[in-house]
């Protein structure tokens, strides 16, 4: 789980060339029987987290305690049992899916407004700013990925707050980059030229000639930067990086790993894994198939 | 809009006085590592409101370079601009970034030379023409949207209602660059610059994008300039020529006189390098061999001298003035002019000594143009 936050985190630098890398017949529009899995499974994650508190479900708070803890599947009344403190897990598992939906869209607004700010501003005025801003990225991309977020976020104390910015912090770097390589070849098209050439100021060269073209490609890393938040947010929760009262998956595979260890029970520990591989596999999945099918520009065709 | 132009047409000369762009002396210079390079040196000409000017010459002699900075497009922190550009009597090279953006677009517009990157492939055709209207002419979103259908009409695109709400993709190439013609012509400029229009077109496009070019320049009553490296595309459709050599113009003429008494040895072997149907097929091509000059240290004398069929030790030291011929309007720069008695006396003299230069040029032997140096 840390391998891949702090490799994936930090890797990208360039995006690749538009096109190039998926296969023609994906062009097509269409999803796919992967992808329609993806949005459907991320479509049901999404709205269950949402309503969680309308949800004919047990309170994730209230142990119950007619039954034993980590009661196994289907035990009295509890759809995938109870955890270690008697608590079901099905409900826990919901509310859980609000911290990495929460992370996973905050991440991904703080990560795009910065850091394409950053990369779009470097990438257009070049000069003493980008030797600046890069500079600063440099560093940034420079500290390993997990260790700088568990860092800030002990620095910082646990909350969702801090965690939400930490793992901001820590992809703002790769979202610059990608945003400023993207400006940069967008900035030497002749359309830009022909824009300054029928009067437009920087500032409207910048919002409407390169900034839509940009949008695409950093929207396709977000989809998978939003992967590897929801991993990064679990990381630090299995750590014990985060408040106690806060559910969420990764503190629920960490609360289950005893059980796991001393009385082979699985599952409290398996099923938060498993939703969280299953929702972090739709995200990648949708994320490649976004980029493949709406990436339409002329160097595709 | 169009009234007050056709009326001005009917009154005959123009009410403002003097030429719409007078040029002289301009330079473009840009600082590298390596030296200054001398892209633009030392241009003059002017061009009456209406008028075409064809600026013809071969990669790298700086016509694409003169048309932008007279602009002033040229925004690297390397350029530098000297010399007199006045148009209508005012001042670009000394003018700052606000008066120059205030003449782009509705003064003076520029067509480029490969529309499948001069159009933003994210933005719908109809917003990309709309944009200028609305910004420039403050024109309410209906009123932009109708106008620019109506230009997507009168650059000859059909069915422009549909096309307004397609990406620049979906469109072939003639297609986009008559929509950048009519993003360029949609503010109603009174200069407009297009930088090789055709040469990313298909041959039998090139001439349909020459011809809208031409109409739309005669109905809007708007002066031109055609940057080109054929001579052929500019025979017809300019009043004027300017044939560019390392950043000097080194002949200019009224297109007419051009093609019938040509002087400079440069503009012939341009000429000499158009393909004629009447050849019979298989015929070489002929070319000029070397290459242009450097342009950081260019030759001391003429510039072409080095490739020159009819270059003697005069020519290699001595620069040669720009001079005006026997015919109006016509000035070119060369010791040893093309069609008089010293220039076919230098030509003999050299076939004599078997100059390379000038054997490639007599015979159309491209063995001897290779052997030429430069």
């Amino acid at each position: 789980m840390t391998d891949i936050a702090a490799t994936a985190l930090s890797a990208p630098d360039m995006p690749s060339p538009p096109g190039t890398s998926a296969p023609a017949a994906r062009h097509n529009g269409a999803l796919g029987f992967g992808g329609w899995l993806s949005a459907i499974w991320l479509t049901v994650i999404t709205t269950s987290t949402i309503v969680a508190p309308w949800l004919p479900i047990d309170d994730p708070r209230i142990t119950d305690f007619a039954v034993p803890n980590n009661s196994p599947i289907g035990k009295a009344g509890h759809l995938l049992g109870t955890d270690q403190n008697g608590f079901d897990i099905f409900s826990r598992l919901i509310w859980g899916g609000r911290v990495s939906l929460i992370v996973a869209v905050g991440v991904l607004a703080i990560g795009m407004v910065v850091g394409g700010s950053i990369g779009l501003l470097a990438g257009f005025w070049r000069g003493k700013l980008e030797i600046l801003l890069m500079a600063i990225v440099d560093i940034f991309l420079a500290f390993p990925a997990l260790i700088l977020l568990i860092a800030i976020v002990a620095f910082l104390g646990a909350d969702l707050t801090n965690v939400v910015v930490g793992i901001s912090l820590v992809s703002i770097p790769a979202f610059a980059r990608i945003a400023r390589a993207t400006t940069l070849t967008f900035s030497q098209r002749e359309f830009v030229l022909a824009a300054r050439a029928a009067g437009a100021t920087n500032r409207r060269i910048i919002l409407k000639e390169i900034l839509p073209n940009v949008l695409l490609p950093l929207l396709a890393f977000g989809l998978l930067v939003v992967g590897i938040a929801i991993v990064a947010e679990g990381s630090l929760a299995f750590l014990g990086l985060t408040s106690q009262e806060t559910i969420s998956w990764g503190g629920m595979i960490n609360g289950g790993r005893p059980a796991l260890q001393r009385e082979n029970i699985a599952h409290t520990a398996m099923l938060p894994a498993f939703v969280m591989f299953l929702t972090v596999l739709a995200v990648n999945f949708l994320g490649d198939r976004f980029r493949a099918a709406f990436d339409v520009r002329d160097a595709v065709l | 809009m169009s009234a007050p132009r056709s009326a001005r047409r009917v009154l005959g000369p123009a009410p403002e006085a003097g030429a719409l762009l007078d040029v002289e002396g301009f330079r473009t210079h840009f600082e590298t590592p390596a030296g200054t390079v001398k892209a633009v040196d030392g241009v003059s000409f002017t061009l009456e409101r209406g008028q075409t000017l064809g600026i013809v010459g071969e990669s790298g002699s700086g016509k694409t370079v003169l048309a932008r900075s007279i602009m002033g497009l040229l925004t690297a922190r390397n350029v530098q601009r000297s010399g007199r550009v006045a148009y209508n009597g005012q001042d670009l090279v000394g003018a700052s970034k606000q008066q120059q953006r205030a003449l782009w677009g509705t003064e003076m517009a520029m067509v480029f030379q490969d529309p499948m990157t001069s159009l933003n492939p994210v933005m719908r055709i109809g917003r990309q023409i709309t944009e200028g209207l609305r910004y420039h002419l403050d024109l309410p979103k209906g009123e932009a949207a109708a106008q620019a259908v109506q230009l997507l009409e009168s650059v000859g695109i059909p069915d422009p209602n549909r096309r307004i709400n397609q990406y620049p993709h979906e469109l072939s190439g003639g297609m986009r660059q008559r929509v950048t013609i009519a993003i360029a012509l949609a503010c109603g400029p009174k200069l407009l610059l297009a930088d090789e229009p055709t040469t990313a077109l298909d041959v039998t496009v090139q001439a349909q994008i020459l011809d809208l070019l031409n109409e739309q320049q005669r109905e809007r009553h708007m002066a031109m300039i055609l940057v080109t490296h054929d001579l052929g595309v500019v025979a017809g459709r300019t009043d004027e020529i300017a044939v560019m050599y390392a950043g000097q113009i080194v002949e200019r003429a009224p297109t007419r006189t051009l093609f019938s008494s040509l002087r400079m040895p440069y503009t012939e072997a341009l000429l000499r390098s158009i393909p004629k149907l009447e050849q019979p097929s298989h015929t070489r091509l002929s070319i000029i061999g070397g290459r242009p000059p450097d342009l950081i240290n260019p030759p001391a004398g003429c510039r072409f001298a080095p490739r020159c069929p009819y270059a003697q030790a005069k020519c290699h030291t001595e620069p040669p003035p720009l001079v005006e011929a026997d015919t109006p309007g016509h000035v070119y720069r060369c010791w040893f002019p093309v069609g008089s008695a010293a220039g076919l006396e230098a030509l003999e003299r050299n076939l004599a000594e078997h100059n390379p230069a000038a054997e490639a040029a007599a015979t159309g032997d491209a063995a001897a143009a290779a052997a030429v140096e430069g």
